[in-house]
């Protein structure tokens, strides 16, 4: 898993409510939401910046936000862990 | 997204959560001092942070088995099935006839998963009925019905 590169399964409305990302996923018809960091994680591999491996995740994330001194390998834990959840709800796939 | 919002609640969270930790309190002050980026939180490795709501039509457990599809639909009542589920007027040639109360879900699972007739019809037409189900689109009575069924 750590070296596969993953994508959004497509570009996505997303609505915030209550702090969740509400986002509806026509493929399944299924709604999904998202509690932070999900979103933003979503947003980093969206069918406009492209497939990434768990580390380019984490530097999209860096170069997009701070993140309080977390540690590259406890940002990519947390990273590996959403990405396994994203796939599992069909919102992420293998590239 | 509104995120100066969801970053002040996850920012007051996490100094909630922080309560007599100095010392974080002290790094998130300096990170917000020094910069004007928004901060991510991300949240406990362990937790699941997507919640997914399945399509309502899924979940329709009971009322897949009490729905109800006319065939053919209201307005065409009256019209007779060709074998691939068209709908044609009454008598046409090779055309069955319809049934005259609308299928019940029940049935129509039977019919798809088993194979079995509606009660009291022919072999030809509880297979014109099923092509006539299949061409059902949005938006026309009992298509939902049929969506639920087959989804279960």
């Amino acid at each position: 898993m750590a070296a596969r590169r993953h994508i959004a399964d497509a570009a996505m409305p997303s609505v915030t409510m209550e702090g969740f990302a509400v986002v509806f996923h026509a493929a399944s018809g299924a709604t999904h939401l998202l509690a932070s960091p999900v979103p933003e994680i979503l947003a980093a591999i969206g069918p406009d910046r492209g497939a990434a491996t768990p580390d380019e995740i984490v530097t999209r994330l860096r170069a997009d936000y701070d993140m309080d001194g977390e540690a590259d390998d406890d940002v990519a834990a947390v990273v590996a862990e959403r990405i396994a959840e994203l796939t599992a709800s069909g919102l992420v796939r293998a590239a | 997204m509104s995120e100066d919002r969801t970053d002040g609640a996850a920012d007051r969270a996490a100094q909630d959560a922080a309560g007599s930790d100095a010392p974080t309190d002290a790094v998130q002050g300096a990170g917000a001092g020094a910069s004007t980026r928004r901060m991510l939180m991300l949240g406990a490795a362990g937790a699941s942070m997507v919640v997914t709501i399945r399509p309502a039509l899924a979940q329709t457990a009971t009322s897949v088995l009490t729905c109800q599809i006319p065939v053919p639909q209201p307005r065409q009542s009256g019209g007779w099935l060709m074998a691939d589920g068209t709908v044609v007027p009454p008598y046409t040639r090779n055309a069955v006839r319809p049934p005259s109360q609308p299928l019940k879900g029940q049935e129509i699972r039977e019919a798809l998963l088993q194979g079995r007739l509606y009660p009291g019809t022919t072999r030809e037409q509880t297979q014109a009925y099923t092509a006539y189900m299949l061409r059902l689109q949005n938006g026309q009575s009992g298509f939902t019905c049929f969506v639920s069924i087959r989804a279960k």
